[in-house]
């Protein structure tokens, strides 16, 4: 049945690229050279056949597709390799947000922090940053003003960490001023 | 109506060849060649698409592999000579057409001998001695 399949797909596609060759003396040595398949396509079974135990050169030149075979390899081959991508990725990740906390926790005014970063999926890109800051006032026993002056001077305080923050996060990371959110315990 | 772009461009490059040819033959040949060019890109797209669903198709009855590159490169090498040994013999070097012809042919023959060889061999091998 595989040998009568081939042999019809052979002198289908045969005809049907003689129809498109040029016009010219050429003409018979193409049609010589698709021949010579064709008589391939009609004796390698048959030498197979009857003389199995032999290895014939003609059958070097009959080898069928291993189409589908190659694109399960290259399926198997893209999930190990997104596999091992996201693990990266979400190595990388954990580092990223260790560094961001060790480093954010040095700006005055920063008590502790918690830090997620977000990655961009299947590129492995810092997408966006978000923290929360458990704030410190920067100079204790200083303030001895009324709860209004006081909340101002907060708030002053709170907007020089978030301009600080972002402005690290922008020079170490490249991430924009608009991926970057912080959040202040208790907000 | 692709067809009628193909025969209108044809037309008028025909129409221009037959008034520069009388003054400038070079001119008249870079014309011809450049028509050439402009019909076979604005073919190239079909081709590939024959191309394409051919090797699909060769794909899917798990034809052999050897088959179809060979006879595409055969196919290609036919086109190349017949273009430009119509090129040649437009521009009155028939003796030039020849000689790429010659060379086509020699190509194709080179393409085609170790199928040959291989289906001899076979034979040969199991003839009795």
């Amino acid at each position: 049945m595989t040998i009568v399949k081939n042999l019809l797909v052979i002198v289908v596609i045969a005809s049907f690229l003689e129809i498109l060759l040029p016009d010219s003396s050429i003409r018979p040595f193409v049609r010589f050279a698709i021949g010579l398949f064709v008589i391939l396509a009609i004796l390698n079974p048959i030498l197979s056949v009857f003389f199995s135990g032999r290895a014939m050169q003609a059958g070097a030149w009959d080898l069928p597709w291993e189409y589908e075979e190659s694109d399960d390899y290259q399926q198997v081959g893209r999930e190990v390799n997104r596999d091992i991508r996201e693990v990266g990725s979400e190595l990388i990740r954990e580092k990223i947000e260790q560094q961001i906390s060790s480093t954010a926790i040095l700006v005055p005014g920063v008590g502790d922090l918690q830090t997620r970063v977000i990655m961009t999926p299947g590129e492995g890109k810092l997408s966006g940053v978000e923290m929360v800051i458990v704030p410190v006032s920067t100079a204790p026993g200083e303030d001895s003003g009324t709860a209004f002056s006081s909340r101002d001077r907060q708030d002053q305080e709170r907007e020089i960490i978030v301009k600080k923050l972002t402005s690290m996060m922008k020079n170490l990371y490249g991430v924009n001023e608009d991926q970057v959110v912080i959040r202040f315990e208790g907000e | 109506m692709e067809i009628a772009q193909i025969v209108g461009l044809g037309l008028v490059t025909t129409i221009f060849l037959l008034i520069i040819r009388q003054e400038k033959p070079v001119l008249a040949v870079l014309l011809s060649l450049t028509c050439a060019t402009v019909i076979f890109l604005f073919l190239i797209d079909k081709l590939s698409t024959i191309v394409a669903v051919v090797t699909e198709l060769s794909h899917r009855a798990e034809a052999n592999y050897f088959f179809l590159g060979t006879v595409l490169k055969i196919l290609g090498v036919a086109y190349l000579a017949e273009f430009g040994a119509a090129i040649c013999r437009d521009a009155g070097e028939a003796a030039v057409a020849k000689k790429v012809e010659f060379g086509a042919k020699i190509i194709i023959a080179v393409l085609a001998l170790p199928i040959m060889v291989a289906i001899l061999e076979s034979l040969m091998e199991i003839m009795p001695r």
